[in-house]
């Protein structure tokens, strides 16, 4: 996959809670990514393996259609890793705020 | 209380209805049609929708209007290609079945009329090594005639012939082409209704099982189109196949 901003950005958002369960808006809120961008890569991290996927339960939703999670996975978070330790180097990438040191 | 009333007057609720339109029942339902550009059964259509409740309401429309970004760019790009992995399958393993039909009994073909065909066929498996489009039967053949004096030249062969609706007003053109052609044939042929062709595949699938296992004759399962067409193409792809079959009676 190539190394975009939008890929850092979800990266960074993703790995800010590694084992957590990841909505799609507000992943989409807290990386800054647009969901046009956002969605795709989504689904490539899917099938690179990178990301599970899974559906919230009736209990949780509480009312509303059940949302959709990613979570990520033990290859996503070694490769995300690489994506932000890359990054880190890039000088294309010194804007984005990612809390690097 | 008069004043009151007065000054959220017609225009007021005119805003109101507005309001109610934009922020409360635009967005789902225009999200709604948005995501069927995703191929059915795909979990982005559920995942858009249950996400938009949990969306403020005020940023509601802006969000749904990305969405059509998203759903063209990636819904619309998932359907075009499943389109095309469908046609390169069909196409492909069309080559694929020539060459090895011809290897084995001189002459096959085999040709699908409906996509619901085609797909139960790749749904077997084995036999979707056989397949022909309607379009490549009607560039390379302009009657049925033109297609069974080629396979009744084959020795042994059996024929399926399944009967799509297109051929279903020229039956009786079909029957006599069909009894010319029994005569010359060694094999059988085995006519189906188009009304039931799902179900005539399936059958043909299964006899086309049994015929492998005992090692009796290549299965051959056909759904001829009558489309009229010309071309010289065609022409020189009858005359290619005549001349084979001569070389292999010989």
């Amino acid at each position: 996959m190539r190394t975009t901003h939008a890929l850092v950005q979800l990266a960074a958002a993703l790995m800010k809670h590694p084992n957590d369960r990841h909505w799609g808006y507000r992943l989409s809120r807290e990386s800054g990514v647009r969901s046009g961008a956002m969605y795709p890569r989504l689904s490539t991290m899917l099938n690179e393996g990178w990301l599970t996927d899974g559906w919230e339960t009736t209990e949780e939703a509480g009312g509303r259609p059940p949302r959709r999670y990613y979570r990520l996975t033990e290859d996503g978070l070694r490769e995300l890793g690489a994506v932000l330790a890359r990054a880190e180097q890039d000088d294309r990438f010194r804007n984005l705020n990612l809390g690097f040191t | 209380m008069v004043e009151l009333l007065e000054a959220v007057g017609p225009t007021s609720l005119v805003s109101f209805l507005l309001v109610l339109l934009v922020f409360g029942f635009a967005p789902g339902f225009v999200l709604r049609i948005v995501v069927l550009l995703y191929p059915k059964g795909d979990d982005r259509r559920r995942e858009l929708v249950a996400e938009l409740y949990v969306i403020p309401r005020l940023i509601r429309p802006v969000w749904v209007a990305e969405q059509i970004e998203t759903a063209l760019f990636e819904g619309l790009k998932m359907r075009i290609g499943r389109v095309r992995h469908r046609f390169h399958v069909i196409a492909g393993n069309y080559r694929e079945a020539v060459g090895r039909c011809e290897e084995w009994t001189g002459l096959c073909f085999v040709t699908a009329v409906t996509e619901e065909a085609a797909e139960l066929f790749a749904l077997n498996g084995e036999l979707v090594q056989q397949l022909m489009s309607v379009d490549e039967f009607s560039e390379n053949f302009s009657s049925v005639d033109e297609f069974l004096a080629g396979v009744a030249m084959g020795d042994e062969a059996v024929l399926h012939v399944l009967l799509g609706d297109t051929l279903r007003n020229r039956q009786h053109e079909l029957s006599q082409v069909l009894a010319t052609s029994l005569r010359l044939m060694a094999g059988k042929i085995e006519l189906y209704d188009g009304n039931s062709h799902i179900a005539a595949i399936k059958s043909a699938l299964k006899g086309a099982r049994r015929l492998k296992k005992v090692r009796y004759l290549v299965p051959v399962v056909g759904i001829l189109a009558f489309w009229g067409t010309g071309g010289k193409r065609r022409n020189e792809y009858v005359s290619r196949l005549y001349l084979d079959a001569n070389r292999q009676s010989r």
